[in-house]
């Protein structure tokens, strides 16, 4: 076999389709990482991925084959980490242009990093999602979402009365 | 031809690779081929049929909270009114509890850690400190000012109070020297008794230092008691926030750290607390002179104990600044005395000529009055007060300048406020850009202005008490909290303490 860097991992999605990909790749998915590190023997059967597509593998892949070799955060620095990704909604030139596609693979992307467990892809997704929302008013963020209004009007009049003066600058 | 395609097919969902081995390679990877492009096709008409469905709505709670976490307040507040899930989620416990960790502490001086709040008080507490410019705004255009009156049983000599930042706490001494205090959260104020009374009636004089490294509310309280015909007293209390079994704050608790006798003795003009060191400001009979003493309150053992004194130009009040510096304003000059230089004295000197005299006043003020300077504001980099001159409001700005010597700073003015009519201001609070200033004439006015002298937009001045007229005359106390957003008036002669709120 060869050396582990050069290790090929072979996972199959939920559509069948399959992908070979470097080791070192598919390891910032901590899902995969804590499953490779558990099966010791030589597994020739593709990794089983029922949560996702084919075409939302192939971006998470683009996006892991971008950023292989990067050091992944750990437990320790975690904290920290969380602190400085508070609030700060800036995401790299290339990240941004990765991210830069329809809203359904945008949330497919989300889903599939929150499940494949690659913490800086799922910020990319959820800082994306925040900067889509930032400024705009309810009724622009429920038609930029396709979200159905359902509230009762005397509930929407009360939660708009509550909020008024935040408006005001 | 059809059961070959049956066994490809077949072979296909067991393992596609084995068909490269079989002798019909060719023609069986064609049809390979063929089979994964229909399959692809029909997965990819699947694939469009779940991804119709991906909504934002069909993230899962967490990814949602995580989402709404990286928004500011206001976005918040504007996606509470697109769904009942995402309203859901806006009130969420991780949602405020990033919010509240993404200001500086100063900004709310929460009383205890943010985790032992509910997202509710979280909200509460962040919406309150933001509404206090909205509230500043609806009293200039017009709204009633909202007054609370707080009866204190106090001694008709009183001069001092106190509010902890956070504004929820107000400290009053009564005629005997204890400390009541009183919680301005609660619908009724109430008094509760923080320090014990002293045998006799006494003048008492208080200052706070908030322990800002402490997680719960903690602070240290300096009490100066000046006794007619007695020995003047000092004691440094420390106060804790008291907890009920939820874990809530629900008043305070003091315990003595020191008491020792004041020296130099006199009548105390005012004291600043930072750290271990205590400044006092004491008029000394004796040499009739007004000095300022440094004490490490701390190490003080029985009397003639060490202690830095200076002799200041005029009667000032002391501010003890970061970096053993100490900030004093008198009505001709602002000085700043690195006191660790001072020499250190244990007996009072027979001569106020033995006492160092600042020889160098930092700044002069020229055309400044009496008692017209506000307590500075301080950080890491610079030192703000207001100053008061007869039309106009002053704010200063003191910076380091190694260019001008060992504790060399620049001074920068701007223009504050400009009143209409020719009167004495006194400005005697401010806090962030907002400012409190008394004037003979108009009375109290609070002013929003904004310091860095930038060009936004400026509110007009708001006096705010034409409805409830004050009893007061620049004399007395005052504190601004813009965490709570409160003005605090003392009314000396009406044994209460007004409560403006800002916020609604």
């Amino acid at each position: 076999m060869a050396a582990p860097a050069t290790q090929q991992i072979k996972i199959r999605c939920n559509d069948e389709k399959e992908f070979t990909v470097d080791r070192d790749v598919l390891e910032r998915s901590v899902l995969i990482k804590n499953m490779l590190e558990d099966v010791t023997e030589q597994q020739d059967a593709p990794i089983p991925l029922p949560n996702v597509s084919g075409p939302v593998m192939a971006k998470v892949l683009e996006y892991c084959t971008h950023h292989r070799g990067e050091p992944l955060p750990s437990a320790d620095t975690e904290q920290s980490q969380d602190e400085t990704r508070k609030r700060t909604t800036d995401i790299s030139e290339w990240d941004q242009k990765f991210i830069t596609v329809d809203q359904e693979m945008l949330f497919e992307i989300i889903l599939a990093a929150n499940y494949l467990d690659i913490k800086s892809l799922l910020d990319v997704g959820c800082k994306t999602v925040a900067n889509m929302i930032k400024g705009k008013t309810p009724e622009e963020i429920r038609k930029l979402f396709n979200i159905v209004n359902d509230f009762t009007p005397e509930e929407e009049a009360q939660i708009k009365k509550e909020n008024e003066w935040a408006e005001d600058r | 031809m059809v059961s070959i395609y049956s066994l490809i097919a077949g072979l296909l969902l067991v393992e596609p690779a084995y068909l490269l081995t079989s002798s019909t390679a060719n023609f069986a990877q064609k049809r390979v081929q063929h089979a994964v492009a229909l399959r692809a096709l029909k997965a990819r008409s699947i694939q469009r049929d779940i991804r119709v469905e991906t909504t934002i709505l069909a993230l899962p709670e967490e990814l949602l909270v995580e989402i709404v976490q990286l928004l500011e307040w206001r976005d918040i507040l504007r996606i509470r009114g697109t769904s009942r899930r995402l309203n859901a989620v806006s009130t969420s416990l991780s949602v405020w509890r990033s919010v509240v960790e993404s200001v500086p502490p100063q900004f709310l001086w929460l009383e205890r850690p943010a985790k032992t709040y509910s997202s509710h008080e979280l909200e509460k507490l962040f919406l309150r400190r933001q509404r206090v410019v909205a509230g500043y705004k609806a009293l200039a255009q017009g709204a009633t000012p909202r007054w609370r009156t707080i009866h204190v049983k106090e001694s008709p000599e009183r001069k001092t109070m106190d509010v902890v930042p956070g504004g929820r706490w107000l400290l009053v001494p009564n005629a005997r020297g204890s400390i009541l205090y009183y919680d301005l959260d609660a619908s009724d104020s109430p008094a509760h008794v923080l320090t014990p009374e002293k045998p006799a009636n006494c003048l008492t004089k208080m200052t706070i230092d908030v322990d800002s490294t402490s997680a719960y509310l903690r602070f240290n309280l300096a009490l100066v008691f000046y006794f007619l015909g007695g020995t003047d007293q000092i004691e440094v209390w420390q106060v804790d926030l008291a907890l009920d079994e939820y874990g809530r704050g629900i008043g305070l608790r003091a315990g003595c750290q020191a008491s020792f006798k004041q020296e130099p003795p006199g009548l105390c003009d005012g004291l600043c607390l930072r750290g271990d060191s205590l400044a006092l400001a004491v008029i000394y009979e004796a040499h009739l002179a007004s000095y300022i003493a440094v004490v490490d309150w701390r190490s003080v053992q029985g009397s003639d104990y060490p202690k830095r004194l200076f002799y200041p130009t005029n009667r000032s009040l002391p501010c003890l600044l970061p970096g053993n510096m100490l900030f004093s304003a008198t009505d001709s000059d602002i000085m700043l005395v690195p006191f660790a230089s001072l020499p250190v004295v244990t007996a009072m000197p027979d001569s106020r000529r033995d006492i160092p005299r600042t020889t160098n006043p930092f700044v002069s003020l020229k055309g400044a009055y009496d008692k017209s300077l506000s307590m500075p504001s301080f950080d890491d980099r610079s030192i703000r007060f207001l100053l008061g001159a007869r039309k106009t409001v002053h704010g200063i700005t003191l910076t380091p300048d190694p260019t001008n010597g060992d504790h060399g700073y620049r001074g920068d003015t701007i223009e504050l406020l400009k009143l209409s009519e020719s009167q004495r201001t006194i400005p005697i609070a401010f806090c962030d850009d907002f400012s409190v200033v008394w004037t003979r004439s108009q009375g109290m006015i609070v002013q929003c202005v904004s310091w860095s002298n930038s060009t936004e937009e400026h509110f007009p001045v708001v006096r705010v008490d034409k409805v409830t007229p004050l009893d007061w005359n620049g004399e007395g106390c005052y504190r601004l909290d813009m965490a709570s957003g409160r003005v605090v008036v003392d009314q000396l002669r009406r044994q209460c303490v007004m409560v403006l709120e800002l916020s609604p």
